[in-house]
């Protein structure tokens, strides 16, 4: 049973975002696996612990040179090997980055499962997970908050709106996008650390996966917020605060 | 000229309200905008769609629509796209949207971009939040048909009346047998009014303590119809569920109004309803980060503030 984790590293949540010009950042910040990629993972790994030894846990990577951390940490947690795919660009198109995990995937042999984060941190494109099942023809069902495997098919639990639940059963093999709620990943221990670097890294250029990379999506440039105003502080006792801000946002600000 | 078509999501059997939001980025550029209907009755939405724009409205006939299956409803957007002619669908980034637009834009490999809070038509131009909202980008598409998710509360609604036809299209569609939805559990509402979709919001941090005092938060909120949010720190906590908590790992929201209630205000919160048109902070740490983010702070007791302003809201209702 091969069980597939598709996961990006991203710029780390807590990183200030500067730009080197209108479309590139600057690249020297912290990168992270990406958080729903994390969820991804731990329950590959939970599935992986439940199948038995047959079972193997391969992450599959498109990115930058910070991935290279990225595949370690998540070999650390217990996946047994991983396929990157170099690239210099952090922005591309979505078509693109699908076509390259689907086709890195295909060369590497047949998934019963592809696990991945529901969306990126960093582009929060929202359908990489969509169009990795459309290029290998799997189904998929994303915002995953449950996951139970029997066999032949999972069932799954995915939020909708206003904590509403959905309970689809898919049938394997098939393309499951984490959302939070799902599992608490596990930190990797230090001795895990020292294995990783000994577990196997497939390296895989985009000539190899013949893939066309798409164009139809392009970045035209970054705007970073302006810095917000200190805040206006109302002061008083609880009641005065209280009726202050009412009126303030009633009155002056008209937002009520 | 050029034609937009809009996917209309419908809530309780109205066209829900953010699809006014959508259509607004579709008239603007003076296209004709084509409404398409899946669920529900496309005669009965027409006259408020007219209000917004729409010249054309195509439902898609088939039994299979009764109840949401996430391929079948992705088939029947694409034929109703493929038969009105248009060059761009939008729809709203909402729970449906998130599971309908990609599955269109993977099945037909077309360009993407979902989330946006600016959407240009006739320049094919978004603009959408990045590194969670850290970065604003400025994206384009091309191609012959391109696909766009727009964020909720990012436009306010603008009226341009239109005459609109009704056309009825039957499609053969039928269920991918390899995903099976075997039932909707449906969660007793904490609120109302639902995060995503607030005007006004208030959310709840560690410092509410349990959660218990949440109540206290609700009651609060009932007064102006807020929706309730609490921060990733109440809810790790145990007093608030994951669905109700705002933050990079939890909703993106963008109410009018966001009151933070005890929350010392981390990125990852903050990363969730920055786009907020006012952000206030009730907080006794005067020192806390959120007083470096918010437009308006009370720096108290949540306990001494929260009342007050209740019984102040309680008047203003």
């Amino acid at each position: 049973m091969k069980i597939y984790v598709c996961t990006k590293s991203v710029a780390d949540t807590a990183a200030t975002i500067k730009l080197v010009d209108d479309t590139h950042i600057q690249e020297d910040i912290k990168f992270i696996m990406n958080p729903y990629d994390e969820l991804a993972l731990e329950e590959a790994l939970q599935l992986k612990e439940k199948a038995g030894e047959e079972a193997e846990v391969i992450l599959v990577s498109y990115g930058n040179n910070s991935i290279g951390e990225v595949l370690l940490q998540g070999l650390a947690m217990g996946a047994d090997r991983s396929i990157r795919i170099n690239t210099t660009n952090l922005f591309n198109d979505h078509i693109t980055i699908a076509a390259v995990l689907a086709a890195a995937i295909k060369k590497d042999g047949e998934p019963s499962i592809i696990f991945t984060g529901q969306h990126t941190i960093d582009v929060e494109g929202m359908q990489t997970a969509y169009r990795i099942a459309a290029e290998l023809d799997l189904p998929i069902v994303s915002n995953i908050m449950k996951f139970e495997y029997n066999g032949d098919k999972v069932t799954v639990n995915r939020e909708i709106e206003g904590g509403d639940k959905e309970v689809y059963e898919v049938s394997l093999p098939c393309v499951i996008a984490a959302n939070r709620g799902l599992n608490e990943p596990r930190y990797p221990k230090l001795p895990a650390r020292m294995q990783a670097k000994k577990k196997p890294v497939t390296v895989y250029e985009i000539a190899d996966l013949g893939v066309d990379e798409s164009s139809a999506v392009s970045l035209t440039k970054f705007i970073l917020p302006p810095d917000k105003p200190p805040a206006k502080i109302i002061g008083g006792s609880p009641a005065e605060a209280a009726r202050e801000l009412v009126r303030v946002l009633k009155e002056e600000v008209r937002v009520l | 000229m050029s034609k937009v078509a809009v996917y209309i999501e419908m809530k309780e059997g109205e066209v829900r309200k953010q699809v006014f939001e959508v259509l607004t980025f579709a008239h603007r550029g003076g296209s004709d905008v084509c409404g398409i209907v899946l669920e529900g009755d496309a005669e009965g939405c027409k006259g408020s769609l007219e209000e917004y724009g729409v010249s054309s409205i195509i439902q898609v006939k088939s039994n299979a629509l009764a109840n949401y299956d996430p391929g079948v409803y992705a088939d029947a957007a694409i034929a109703a796209l493929k038969h009105s002619g248009a060059d761009s669908l939008l729809a709203l980034t909402s729970a449906q949207g998130k599971d309908l637009l990609p599955r269109i834009a993977a099945k037909l490999k077309l360009p993407l971009i979902m989330d946006a809070t600016v959407v240009n038509v006739a320049e094919s131009s978004v603009v959408k939040s990045h590194f969670s909202g850290r970065a604003n980008a400025e994206i384009s598409l091309s191609g012959d048909l391109k696909l766009f998710g727009v964020r909720p509360n990012s436009v306010d609604p603008e009226a341009k009346a239109a005459n609109a036809t009704v056309e009825s299209i039957d499609v053969d569609l039928s269920s991918d047998r390899r995903v099976v939805l075997k039932e909707v559990v449906k969660k007793e509402k904490l609120g109302k009014v639902e995060l995503t979709e607030a005007k006004i919001i208030m959310s709840g941090g560690r410092a509410i303590g349990s959660a218990e005092n949440f109540s206290m938060i609700f009651e609060c909120a009932k007064h102006i119809g807020a929706a309730v949010g609490a921060s990733r720190a109440a809810v790790d906590s145990g007093y608030a569920p994951h669905e109700m908590q705002v933050g990079q790992t939890g909703k993106t929201v963008s109410p009018n109004v966001y009151i933070a209630c005890g929350i010392s205000g981390a990125v990852q919160h903050f990363a969730g309803m920055k786009t907020s048109k006012v952000i206030v902070a009730i907080n006794k740490n005067p020192d806390a980060p959120i007083f470096n983010k918010c437009d308006y702070g009370i720096v108290g007791d949540i306990f001494d503030v929260v009342p007050e302003l209740s019984k102040v809201f309680q008047e203003l209702s």
